[in-house]
């Protein structure tokens, strides 16, 4: 009941600031159909791609994201393997390495902890050991981040993790635009990839433009999208916090407050340019991720625009909303209050805004 | 737990004139292109009902070639043991000394199309498989003609269909199926050569990779280079089962005696028809390395002196080939004396050479991190101000490795700026000079300045007055 209300204030919030009536009747592709229909697209473009992964061939995937691909192309290039993340996450790096472009998935980015040797020290840092000698062209991919009541184990955010490793590149998709066309460029990028996607938005439908449905729609990869520009205040976010942020946005117009939120798309490389020039505008800024707070996303961002010019462009410091500094509990109110929530971004927003309201704060520029 | 048998070789000399068995060398009967002879206690089966052929045929040609190549790797890793102690190399680095008849005999056997992907004790494949050794051991040195640029070291070198040099214990076995996966995907008729140590055996994704191997059927070939140590660890220490040939279980074994370059040559044989006909095996070649696991071993520690002294008698198997040469009337003694200085004489001059190129540039820091970079800057210490850079040509994710003779120097940063500069002045003086020349010939226009940008623009023969736009295409030679 809370999600559907959630996913319609989600969409509400993205249909509020789109200006044409063409925005109304656009297409919805929900998150799923968007990967799925990548996937389709880059395994019928080229033949060197194929899937592997727990379930994803006679299962439709366990999260049906590869739902129908067995069927249409074949044990050849949708691979069921056993439960060995370290040998069938090796097995596609070498793969890889010899020329194809697997595409390898985590049923969780929990899981990758078992191989994460494997996409360190075999996928990253190759092309740089071997002088360019060999590439990776792979992409991992699977849910990351917290779930619904599934606990310490299953809930980690990786964002940071694999972020910190020069050779990588990290996505963090929010919606069906960035799903698909972030997933398209990964799969066509010649260094490995890590695509952090968020299994609770996998069932969220989401307006498209027809040119999503495109066969070569790409969205490229390093650069950030401004979801609703704002005056007031920065909010910048990646993954499921872009909808937490979007929400928060929507209560703070309330309040006379405009905020702009940007969703980065990608983690590494971070679009600091984006950010920075959202901040000259609006002269504050809150990040917002759901990961852990120490060393995280909005650690790196603090650190970044303290380096650059633009520090002498903020008002008041930079704040951070992270996820809460413990393991997942299980327990459905502990699990609420363990991530960002709207009222928390609110707040937030407020005490770095220094308690002005819209006006007032508009008054002063 | 099995003691490493000795092979006892009968041969059996049929030359040109004679098929009579004899037990001593021939001499008088003149030398042989080619013997035949067979093999004893090289082999044991698992779970294979017909082992490798015993019965060797070994041409002169083939003979002197493996017996030289042996030698180049063993005066390498000798050279390169003494370079280490000089401080000349850094790091890690793994010596091959002793295992030499493995890798030699195992490329006798290999298509040009069979993909080998090995451990941290690479040198010896690394050559092999068609990277020189000037470029070897610049690699080690760090020097910029290093077949990584100096950014890998001993650790990680990579070839044609060879991937390397891998440093992480085990790691390389997954990564191995899955170029056997890539060779089946493609259909393409080669195998993967999949090598690792008795220490690495009892890694859990070597057991994955087995599993994964043996469901799909994919044409590797694994193979365990039993030397007995895992670093100081004696293998009945570290394994509760030594048999490395029968670990994997549900995949064929075969044992061989790594130390006979002709029984590893023949299994090697054996090994490529099963890949490709009936999917994974397990080689085991038990061998022995006289040097410690690295460099920062002195390898007595943990054995005795003796047993290292007795292995080099026994079994060593480069003085094993050389008797069964003689024994078999393919070469003499003066023959092989010769080639031995020359091998010696020629690989000490490359490693010398290769001690004299030009250190590795400082803006190889920051170049090749990726094969498409969509990052602005690459943060330095303090602050983003390094441009990545590319070198290496990858074209549709089939990289092409850029030779040492073809890199060139790139400025970075500021020195791009200058660098323009300086370029520039130098073509305007260039033409200043032409022109005084053609001054005598007719009056000439001066040539437009070019906004040179990063075009390679050459001047223009016939100097346009009014065109602004530098050329487009490069402009045919001009006439000197």
């Amino acid at each position: 009941m809370l999600r559907t209300r959630l996913i319609q204030a989600a969409s509400s919030a993205q249909r509020a600031f789109s200006t044409s009536q063409k925005a109304l009747a656009a297409k919805q592709m929900t998150v799923r159909d968007a990967l799925n229909s990548a996937l389709d697209d880059e395994l019928a473009r080229d033949d060197r791609v194929f899937i592997l992964g727990e379930e994803v061939a006679q299962y439709d995937g366990a999260y049906k994201i590869s739902r129908g691909l067995w069927k249409k192309y074949g044990d050849k290039r949708v691979i069921d393997t056993p439960i060995t993340e370290m040998g069938f996450a090796g097995i596609a790096v070498g793969a890889a390495m010899a020329g194809l472009r697997p595409v390898c998935e985590f049923m969780t980015w929990n899981f990758s902890m078992q191989a994460i040797d494997h996409i360190i020290n075999s996928a990253a840092k190759t092309f740089y050991m071997s002088a360019g000698a060999v590439n990776v062209p792979i992409v991992f991919r699977g849910p990351n981040g917290a779930a619904s009541g599934v606990a310490a184990q299953h809930s980690q955010c990786f964002a940071a993790w694999y972020a910190h490793c020069p050779g990588l590149k990290v996505i963090s998709p929010y919606d069906s635009e960035d799903a698909r066309g972030l997933l398209k460029a990964a799969i066509r990028d010649p260094d490995p990839v890590v695509f952090l996607e968020n299994e609770l938005v996998y069932g969220t439908a989401f307006p498209v433009d027809d040119k999503v449905a495109d066969k070569d729609f790409v969205v490229p990869i390093g650069k950030a999208k401004i979801m609703r520009p704002g005056k007031d205040i920065t909010l910048v976010a990646h993954s499921k916090a872009v909808e937490t942020s979007l929400l928060a946005a929507a209560e703070l117009a309330k309040k006379g407050i405009e905020a702009e939120v940007i969703n980065l798309r990608s983690i590494r490389p971070l679009d600091t340019a984006t950010i920075f020039a959202s901040v000259r505008k609006t002269h504050h800024l809150v990040t917002v991720e759901n990961g852990w707070p120490q060393h995280g996303v909005g650690a790196e961002i603090c650190a970044r625009i303290m380096e650059d010019q633009t520090f002498f462009e903020l008002d008041a410091p930079v704040w951070r909303c992270a996820g809460v500094d413990v393991p997942m509990p299980y327990a459905k109110t502990l699990e609420a209050h363990a991530l960002p929530r709207v009222q928390d971004l609110v707040e937030a927003v407020l005490k770095v805004l220094g308690g002005k309201t819209g006006k007032a704060a508009a008054a002063n520029k | 737990m099995m003691k490493p048998c000795y092979a006892r070789v009968v041969m059996k000399c049929s030359g040109a004139r004679s098929i009579l068995e004899r037990n001593i060398p021939c001499r008088i009967m003149g030398r042989h292109k080619c013997s035949c002879l067979t093999l004893e206690n090289t082999f044991k089966c698992y779970d294979l009902e017909n082992g490798p052929t015993m019965d060797v045929e070994l041409s002169k040609d083939d003979a002197l070639s493996m017996y030289t190549q042996m030698l180049e790797c063993r005066r390498f890793e000798t050279v390169a043991g003494n370079y280490y102690k000089e401080r000349k190399i850094r790091g890690f680095c793994h010596l091959y000394n002793g295992q030499e008849a493995v890798a030699v005999g195992m490329k006798q056997r290999l298509r040009s199309c069979d993909s080998v992907i090995t451990a941290y004790r690479c040198h010896a494949w690394t050559y092999l498989m068609g990277v020189s050794l000037h470029e070897i051991m610049a690699e080690l040195f760090g020097v910029k003609t290093g077949c990584s640029r100096g950014k890998g070291g001993s650790m990680h070198m990579y070839g044609d269909r060879f991937y390397g040099g891998n440093g992480i214990v085990g790691a390389q076995v997954p990564l191995g199926a899955g170029i056997a996966l890539a060779h089946s995907y493609r259909k393409d008729n080669g195998v993967a050569v999949v090598l690792y140590g008795d220490g690495a055996a009892n890694q859990g994704q070597v057991f994955e990779s087995y599993n994964m191997a043996k469901l799909w059927c994919l044409p590797c070939i694994f193979v365990c280079e039993n030397n007995h140590y895992g670093m100081g660890t004696h293998v009945r220490r570290a394994s509760a089962m030594s048999e490395f040939y029968m670990r994997g279980q549900y995949i064929p074994g075969l044992w061989v005696d790594g130390n006979q370059v002709l029984a590893v040559r023949s299994a090697t044989q054996f090994a490529v028809e099963h890949a490709l006909n009936h999917g994974p095996i397990v080689l085991e070649m038990s061998t022995y390395r006289y040097v410690g696991h690295s460099m920062s071993d002195p390898g007595t520690s943990y054995r005795s002196r003796e047993e290292v002294q007795k292995a080099r008698e026994k079994r060593d198997p480069i003085t094993s080939f050389r008797s069964q040469i003689i024994a078999l009337c393919l070469a003499d003694e003066e023959e092989l004396k010769a080639l031995e200085d020359k091998t010696k004489k020629q690989v000490d001059s490359i490693c010398k050479k290769a001690s004299t190129d030009k250190e590795v540039e400082l803006h190889e820091l920051h170049t090749d991190i990726y094969a498409k970079n969509v990052d602005g800057k690459i943060r330095g210490v303090s602050g983003f101000h390094l441009e990545h850079i590319k070198l290496a040509e990858v074209c549709f994710g089939k990289p092409k490795k850029t030779p040492a003779c073809e890199i060139n120097d790139v400025p970075v940063g500021a020195a791009i700026d200058v660098a323009k500069a300086k370029e520039r002045k130098a073509k305007q003086d260039a033409k200043k000079a032409k022109d005084a020349k053609g001054d005598k010939k007719g009056a000439n226009s001066k040539p437009p300045k070019g906004e040179d940008g990063d075009k390679e623009a050459k001047p223009p023969v016939e100097p346009k007055p009014a065109a602004k736009t530098p050329p487009t295409k490069a402009p045919p030679a001009p006439k000197k």
